[in-house]
């Protein structure tokens, strides 16, 4: 390398370099891309992970969580706080209510929570955001809502109507955040709470554990349920995960921060390969161009090592000048990304920092990566002759049979049979490029692919399955006779009445392991004419059957059961005590595919005959699902509350939930996968951006390699609009190859992408294929191949036919 | 462009052409203010040492290159000054180029190569360019070898398909920068011969080439010294 820079040698390095000017733009803008997406997407992944975690962690999540449901005193939180298998003990009081922010507008969920002292908090660490803790008589709410300090609201507790100033607003990291469809939650004092609810107990209660580990979380809070249990207080689990304990560093987004980050690994590494083929690429073709120049240089007595040191100090100038402009970038980049990544999961983003590891990744894809892929054309390149080196002053190249082929085509106009020799006149060079095009166009339709699949599985999916659009939740079970009395209200179409209840269920087989699961069993009249199932496995539900059960695919696999296999199901008495009422083995006769995410959903269905007979129910029903004649979905809200009004006249008590309608419910799974769906249409872009600069790249390189050619088709009367054209129909055959072979090997990919990124989200899906991902990088690969080829063709034409046959 | 041999008005008109190139700070002149004419029918060698503007002045001929100063009429058309685009038309129109590293297009075969030129002008129909094309290669000696790519024929064969191309278009006017300068001698020998027969057929051939003694075999040499005309020997006589 010393003699690169004491020798003439030196002088060589600088004319390729700034000689060259429009190569060497073109290689370093290659190397810099690809370092730029690998370096933006690990540092946004790892900013994520750090601010969800740094976020979670400050809310000193709980092990244990319990919903007591006559609640818990307070002086019970004191003493339970003494034992030695819990070391800290938080209770919460929560109360379901309405809130509206006028008196003409229609009430909405919300939830009334309160503390015993919001200034020592132990678990779920609730922060004040802005303003002040509530007091007597003020309240603060959860962040993210329309509701500003110095609002005053109207809260409906049990149909008395209050106001309520607002002093605060807090911040629950423990809570579904606004972003992702979360109700308000007001704040209030312990003892304003029993003003409003004629309650004063906990029906919370948050407990951490010494040490976890999750068998000492586990049976703490066994002995925990089994103490309150001999006071008389029924412990049931108010994890979302249906469980008594969990592990507190699990955030309630854990599932969707794997499900980022397997989709952001997943492109950075396509993205890593991808770079390191253009990479390649442009540092081959540009060995190759100068493979005469190397000869000469052998001839005039320069050594192997020193036409080494030469390349290899070009290739490693354009990587450092490749990590001076990506680098800077990258960083802005990959804080914006994750600002707005986990803005979108309700957590505060910290400050705006580098991520070493990432960019040490940068810098080896900058530095060493260049280097290492350019040893093989510089080494094949120091092996051309002395007269391989004088002979190719003329245009080079043989020709292939391919030429032949196309030369007796004699329909076929020359130019175009040109540029189709052309086309294909580098075979390795063509591979190694359409694997960087035609790999970009595989990721970008897999990529949307998913994102289409996420999106069906959250719109489209939830209007299959459920055919009514409205679903009416009761407080408690209900006659039928009662229930269907709503048939008469204007615009009810059809009824239909189901049981659902959390049951217990594991599997039948006493070899198997896996531990019981809590399932939500929906009791369905046989046949439902509301629900109208998608089958992964067996068969749906079939008027006659009777223990039957079919459970959602996550379920299913949790379980690690299918159709055939038996389970055991332990019904809970309808009190909601903890005490089996029925304990039964039922058949598992189909798996079918629940379109909810996991945590928040576990399903299973069973005939309802068969449910309210183990239950010793009767004919009653705790949801009921409406068939309405509705402008559009959109106007399903309103129409439920109509519902819920008419109940309450009724006297049958209906809860108020955002989830009422088909509408709302795949609109707030919409809002929980955004993130992911945002994130993939971002990768979509960087992948088809990078395919671009595949194509651009190697279309400039090749034009600049062909200047000789251009003097030549110029000199025997090309016209400057014969010259565009060739390369244009060159630009275009390459991005329409690259087209044909992303039609034939995205689907499977696609599957596997969406599939991967289903199960780390926990949904089932039903794939969709883009379609108009294709159609859009038929549309993408050809203006770029005519844009990549005009710029260096009309650069071509405007030097003189003698610079251009000079060329070298 | 139909000349008569007999006629008195010259075909190609060269007045003060001068060429200046600037290699760095320095400013290096390859052609200093260069006067001569060529007739119609004039087989015209242009001799002189490396470095002496040969190739530059054919450059000029030809419009590949752009002067510094002066005037290249072409049967009374100033090559400066016509645009790109129908410049590239005129020279496909009126000018064979045979170059020395014959620079047939090597993913084509020869028959396409000749072709090409009468598509660019759009010269002949389909079937006539073909027709053409194959004539052109026959009457240079290469009917065995019209569907062979030029990697796959020898450099004295692609030489002759590099004439058919030249002539592809029927110009009056060959240019020729060396065309023997990368043959060997039996090679260069019946290229020679196939421009005398060009010019027995009427056209007008100016052929840079640094072998005395073929030089020597065509009737007018123009020498070139330091981009000016040493010597201008054989002229025509109504010159």
């Amino acid at each position: 390398m010393h003699d690169v820079f004491t020798t003439t040698l030196r002088n060589k390095v600088w004319f390729d370099l700034w000689g060259a000017r429009q190569r060497t733009v073109q290689a370093i803008l290659t190397i810099a891309i690809g370092a730029f997406a690998v370096g933006m997407i690990l540092g946004s992944l790892q900013g994520v992970i750090k601010d969800t975690e740094r976020s979670w962690s400050a809310s000193s999540a709980p092990a244990i969580r319990l919903r007591v449901v006559e609640g818990a005193p307070a002086d019970l939180v004191e003493h339970l706080e003494t034992r030695p298998d819990l070391s800290a003990v938080e209770g919460q009081m929560e109360y379901a209510i309405k809130w509206r922010p006028a008196p003409d507008t229609p009430w909405q969920a919300a939830t009334l929570v309160a503390r015993d002292d919001y200034t020592n908090q132990k678990l779920s660490i609730l922060s004040l955001e802005s303003g002040a803790w509530p007091t007597r008589r003020e309240m603060a709410v959860e962040r993210g809502y329309p509701i500003a300090i110095g609002d005053q609201v109207e809260l409906n507790i049990d149909d008395h109507v209050v106001t309520a100033p607002i002093i605060g607003t807090v911040y629950n990291r423990v809570t579904l955040p606004a972003s992702l469809g979360g109700t308000p939650v007001f704040y209030t004092t312990r003892a304003h709470f029993a003003d409003l609810t004629g309650r004063d107990r906990y029906q919370f209660l948050y407990a951490s554990v010494p040490d976890y580990t999750p068998e000492r979380a586990a049976a703490a809070a066994a002995a925990l349920q089994a103490d309150l249990k001999d006071l008389g207080l029924t412990a049931t689990p108010a994890s979302t995960e249906r469980t008594y304990s969990i592990d507190p560093a699990l955030s309630w987004s854990h599932d969707l921060i794997n499900g980022m980050g397997f989709v952001m690994q997943t492109i950075g590494i396509v993205t890593m390969l991808l770079s390191l083929l253009l990479i390649y690429n442009t540092v081959n073709a540009i060995i190759t161009q100068q493979t005469a120049q190397i000869g000469e240089l052998k001839a005039i007595g320069a050594s192997s090592r020193q036409i080494l040191a030469v390349y290899l100090t070009i290739v490693a100038t354009y990587g450092v000048c490749a990590l001076i402009i990506s680098l800077p970038l990258s960083i802005l980049a990959a804080n914006g990304l994750r600002t707005l990544l986990v803005t979108r999961l309700g957590v505060t983003p910290g400050p705006f920092r580098v991520e070493f590891g990432p960019l040490l990744i940068q810098a080896a894809i900058c530095l060493f990566l260049p280097v290492l892929v350019a040893l093989p054309p510089i080494f094949g390149g120091a092996r051309i002759t002395v007269r391989e080196a004088i002979n190719s002053y003329g245009l080079s190249g043989d020709g292939s049979a391919l030429d032949e082929f196309v030369g007796r085509l004699s329909w076929l106009s020359r130019v175009f049979s040109l540029a189709i020799s052309n086309a294909f006149r580098n075979w390795k060079r063509l591979l190694l490029t359409q694997l960087a095009l035609a790999g970009a166009g595989v990721a970008l339709v897999a990529v949307m692919s998913t994102q289409s699949t996420l999106s069906y599985a959250s719109r489209g999916l939830f209007t299959e399955l459920y055919q009514f659009p409205v679903q009416i939740d009761l407080a408690r079970p209900e006659r039928w006779t009662q229930l269907e009395r709503i048939a008469t209200y204007p615009g009810v179409e059809q009824v239909e009445i189901w049981r659902t209840l959390a049951g217990v269920v594991k599997p039948s087989d006493p070899a198997s392991t896996v531990s019981a699961r809590a399932v939500e069993l929906n009791g369905i009249p046989l046949p439902s004419a509301a629900y109208e199932a998608q089958m992964v496995a067996g068969r749906w539900l079939e008027p006659g059957d009777t223990h039957a059960i079919v459970l959602a695919e996550g379920v299913a696999a949790e379980l690690g059961v299918g159709p055939g296999d038996w389970v055991h199901v332990q019904l809970p008495a309808a009190d909601g005590r903890s005490i089996w009422i029925s304990e039964e083995e039922w058949q598992v006769v189909g798996v079918f595919i629940d379109p909810n995410i996991r945590n928040l959903s576990r399903m299973g269905m069973v005939p309802r005959d068969t449910l309210l007979t183990e239950l010793h129910d009767g004919r009653v029903g705790n949801r009921v699902l409406v068939q309405a004649s509705l402008s559009d979905a959109a106007a399903a809200p309103a129409f439920a509350n109509e519902l819920r009004e008419f109940y309450d006249d009724l006297g049958i008590q209906a809860t108020i939930t955002q989830n009422d309608t088909v509408y709302q419910r795949s609109t707030r799974q919409s809002e929980n996968l955004r993130v992911i769906s945002m994130l993939l249409m971002v990768m979509a872009v960087i992948v088809a951006a990078v395919g671009g600069i595949a194509l651009s790249g190697v279309l400039s390189i090749s034009v600049l390699e062909r200047r000789r050619e251009i003097g030549v088709l110029r000199a025997i009367g090309a016209t400057p609009r014969t010259i565009r054209t060739l390369f244009m129909s060159e630009g275009l055959i390459f991005g329409w190859l690259s087209w044909v072979i992303t039609l034939l090997c995205s689907y499977p990919v696609a599957v596997a992408l969406a599939e991967q990124v289903a199960a780390t989200i926990g949904i089932s899906i039903v794939f969709q294929y883009a379609w108009a991902a294709i159609a859009f990088w038929l549309v993408l690969a050809s203006v770029i191949g005519v844009l990549a080829s005009i710029g260096p063709a009309q650069r071509a034409i405007k030097a003189s036919v003698q610079e251009s046959l000079a060329y070298e | 462009m139909n000349h008569d041999l007999s006629s008195r008005s010259p075909l190609i008109q060269v007045r003060d052409l001068t060429k200046s190139y600037h290699v760095g700070p320095t400013t290096v002149s390859a052609l200093r203010s260069i006067s001569l004419q060529i007739w119609p029918g004039e087989f015209v060698a242009v001799v002189g040492p490396s470095g002496s503007g040969k190739s530059t002045l054919l450059n000029m001929l030809s419009g590949v290159d752009r002067m510094t100063a002066g005037d290249v009429l072409v049967d009374g058309r100033a090559v400066q000054r016509m645009p790109e685009a129908e410049l590239a038309r005129w020279r496909g129109e009126n000018l064979g180029i045979v170059f020395q590293f014959f620079q047939m297009l090597p993913t084509m075969t020869l028959l396409n190569n000749v072709m090409l030129p009468m598509e660019l002008a759009n010269r002949y129909t389909r079937a006539e360019r073909r027709t053409r094309a194959a004539q052109l290669l026959t009457r240079v000696g290469l009917e065995d070898q019209i569907h062979k790519l030029p990697g796959r024929v020898s450099g004295g064969q692609q030489q002759r398909a590099a004439i058919a191309r030249a002539l592809a278009n029927d110009p009056p006017i060959i240019l020729g920068d060396e065309p023997t300068g990368n043959l060997d001698s039996g090679s260069a020998q019946i290229v020679f011969d196939l421009f005398a027969e060009l010019v027995a057929a009427g056209k007008t051939v100016v052929m840079v080439t640094q072998d005395e003694e073929l030089a020597a075999r065509m009737p007018r040499q123009i020498e070139l010294s330091e981009g000016r005309v040493a010597h201008d020997q054989g002229a025509p006589a109504y010159a």
